[in-house]
């Protein structure tokens, strides 16, 4: 705990190169560090840096934070979803961000094609792999992947058999897909 | 436009028709963060203006063919509801409205690091609820501090105000009446701290000393609301903190 | 649009212009505090009431003026009406797009509108015709030919060489009350003249009259207008940097200095 907390306004001097490292949400002019968003001040005398914790944090998804998405568009090598919700912050997404995902992030065994592991309307658990959009995504790991499915033939909710995912109206099984652990409907 | 037309703005000790000194601004108050669903938000009362500044984004930006790839893109919508004036004003977006909406953007966005969110939109909504001279400038303070809420990435913050000419004296933060009667109106925004225009405008007549006055006149007043700006947003923080002793600040 | 336009231009080209300015260099030739060559022509509509094609360098607009009778607003009675409207026509660079007047021909409008409503150049006070029935609405139109930068200068000098040379119907009125046109015409009532002077922000330096190409890589802009006595009769700042307040006031006498020069380029007051 801190004897006295001190929050900073955007500009507000925080103190010179010279005394100190500057961090996260500051920036520097004619050697002043400055802070960039409203926050609390963290400065360490010992390891002489300073940084502001953001008071309010811009709501886009960053770096290693799960989503989920919903797959709008695929190519060859490429599947694009909207991103509408991010579980560690809780927040919803109006409008969606894009997010993007490569075939090579999508699983660690081999994949031919985006559309054999993936289909239209899905609904995919990910990891965001860039903090800047388009958000780059992955599905790597027994927890991501698609954790809501439809058949692509009669639309009933696709429910979860082993690896695979089963369709009881058309008795039909799709054995590519990438499957999340938490994937609903069982 | 052009001369007293019978209405005196001074009495005879140089007083203006709300009791004012030339260089003394209307009560103003800001608050910061007051709107739920708003990524950031603030209320000015400027006087009898009454403003609400919303700020949403950094989001996605729809149209998609408007997104910029280097930097953010900044949308600002200035419009007044139509009770906020004594003649209702007509709801579409008038001329003035769209002239001011671009002004107000590029009022801010100097103070904006804008390469921080390339691709995205920050989109900042003025309502002018009630209007009484000088909404510009006051809408300009009451977004900066909106943005700051947001957590937008800023340089500095942006304060304005409005340096009319009435009786031939120049005159801080012009109301209404001085607006319609004076000879001069001339709003001004600024980086506080930096001291950088940001905006400047002017119609009236104005001699060159009258605007060099006008600016030293402009940044003296930019100064306090700056003062009000701050305890704005550190009230609001400072709360917050507490609520959260000892752990942890907000995520 | 243009704000795409702007990220489309090369970073290196502002790094050669800010080098070029450095040394005191124009990328066409010009010093700081020069103008383009300056042309101003009148008289080019028949059917306008009055009409001017202004050029600065490559840069072209044409403004005409049309004046009808109509009814006054109600919060001014016994005055006359003025009404400028500009749009950038997509003739005039492939920047501007088709449609609605965005806020760029609002803004360009509008400041015109100013400098001519500050300094009075109409005497709207004396276009009344019928005070409280009939006034006469003055119609200033201002379209952009081709765009090399600096529009405001030239829709500036073109509404008011427009302004000058125009000539409105006598107008009498007959014993019931109707406005009788007569074929004698009169020139418009005129007050002041203003002229509008932009300099541009790049870098550190401050320029007058930019072109399309600074315009591209500048910082801001501020625009005067200057009336006959040097008084400031409007102002307007844009672009997304910003000005410290010894620049607005060393580009505010630069606009000084300047004016008289464009001044000389108008026609003169009607007698």
């Amino acid at each position: 705990m801190r004897a006295s907390r001190r929050v900073v306004v955007p500009g507000e001097e925080l103190g010179v190169i010279e005394e100190y490292v500057p961090l996260s949400n500051t920036y520097v002019e004619d050697g002043v560090i400055r802070a960039k968003v409203v926050g609390e001040l963290r400065a360490d005398a010992l390891r002489h840096e300073v940084e502001v914790l953001e008071a309010r944090r811009a709501s886009l998804p960053r770096e290693g934070e799960t989503v989920y998405a919903v797959v709008t568009g695929m190519r060859d090598v490429i599947g694009y979803l909207d991103i509408f919700y991010n579980e560690d912050t809780g927040l919803e997404y109006v409008p969606p961000y894009r997010g993007v995902i490569h075939i090579s992030e999508i699983s660690s065994s081999r994949v031919r094609s985006v559309s054999e592991i993936f289909g239209y309307g899905d609904v995919v658990r990910a990891r965001v792999i860039s903090s800047k959009p388009p958000f780059l995504l992955s599905t790597k790991g027994f927890e991501y992947g698609i954790v809501f499915a439809r058949c692509p033939r009669c639309t009933t909710p696709l429910r979860k058999r082993g690896l695979w995912l089963y369709c009881y109206a058309c008795k039909k099984v799709y054995r590519r897909r990438k499957v999340s652990r938490l994937y609903l409907v069982r | 436009m052009g001369g007293a037309e019978g209405v005196k703005l001074l009495d005879e000790e140089g007083r203006r028709l709300d009791g004012r000194a030339l260089n003394e601004l209307r009560k103003c108050r800001i608050e910061a963060g007051v709107l739920k669903n708003a990524n950031g938000s603030a209320y000015i009362e400027l006087g009898r203006n009454k403003i609400l500044v919303a700020v949403y984004g950094p989001r996605e930006v729809h149209p998609r063919h408007e997104a910029l790839p280097d930097r953010m893109l900044l949308r600002c919508k200035y419009s007044m509801l139509p009770f906020s004036v004594p003649d209702r004003k007509n709801p579409a977006p008038s001329r003035r409205e769209v002239e001011l909406s671009k002004v107000i953007r590029e009022a801010l966005e100097p103070a904006i690091f804008l390469e921080e969110y390339p691709r995205t939109t920050v989109d900042v909504y003025i309502e002018v609820i009630e209007a009484d001279g000088s909404t510009r400038v006051a809408s300009i303070t009451a977004a900066s501090v909106a943005l700051a809420d947001a957590g937008i990435p800023m340089r500095d913050l942006v304060a304005g105000v409005s340096v009319g000419k009435i009786e031939g004296k120049l005159a801080i933060d012009i109301n209404g009446i001085e607006d319609q009667y004076g000879e001069g109106d001339m709003p001004i925004a600024m980086m506080p701290r930096l001291g950088e225009i940001t905006l400047i405008q002017a119609d009236g007549r104005f001699t060159r000393d009258e605007v060099v006055q006008a600016l030293q006149m402009a940044r003296e007043a930019i100064a306090k609301l700056y003062e009000e700006q701050k305890r704005a947003l550190k009230e609001k923080y400072s709360r917050i903190l507490e609520e959260v002793e000892g752990g942890e600040v907000v995520r | 649009m243009s704000e795409r336009v702007h990220t489309v231009v090369p970073a290196p080209r502002r790094e050669a212009i800010l080098s070029m300015l450095k040394r005191g260099e124009r990328v066409d030739g010009r010093r700081a505090d020069e103008y383009r060559e300056v042309r101003v022509e009148t008289g080019v509509v028949g059917n306008a009431e009055g009409s001017a094609r202004v050029s600065i360098g490559h840069t072209k607009v044409i403004a005409g003026v049309k004046a009808s009778p109509g009814s006054p607003f109600p919060d001014a009675p016994d005055k006359g009406i003025q009404i400028v409207y500009a749009e950038l026509i997509p003739m005039a660079s492939p920047i501007f797009e088709p449609g609605p007047p965005d806020e760029n021909d609002v803004e360009l409008a509008r400041v015109v509108d100013r400098g001519l409503r500050s300094s009075s150049t109409v005497k709207l006070e004396e276009l009344a015709l019928v005070p409280g029935k009939h006034v006469w609405r003055i119609y200033i139109d201002i379209y952009p030919i081709d765009h090399d930068g600096n529009l405001i200068d030239a829709s500036g000098l073109a509404a008011v060489a427009a302004l000058l040379t125009s000539k409105i119907p006598k107008v009498s009125v007959s014993s019931n009350g109707s406005l009788v046109m007569e074929e004698e015409r009169v020139p418009l009532p005129i007050g002041d003249a203003p002229v509008f002077v932009t300099i541009a922000k790049i870098g550190d330096t401050l320029v007058v009259d930019p072109c399309y190409e600074e315009e591209l890589v500048m910082d801001a802009r501020i625009t005067f207008a200057i009336d006959r006595e040097g008084n400031v009769c409007a102002i307007q700042k844009g672009g997304r940097g910003s000005f410290s307040a010894d620049e607005v006031v060393k580009a505010l006498d630069l606009a000084l200095a300047l004016a008289p020069e464009l001044r000389s380029k108008l026609p003169p007051f009607p007698q």
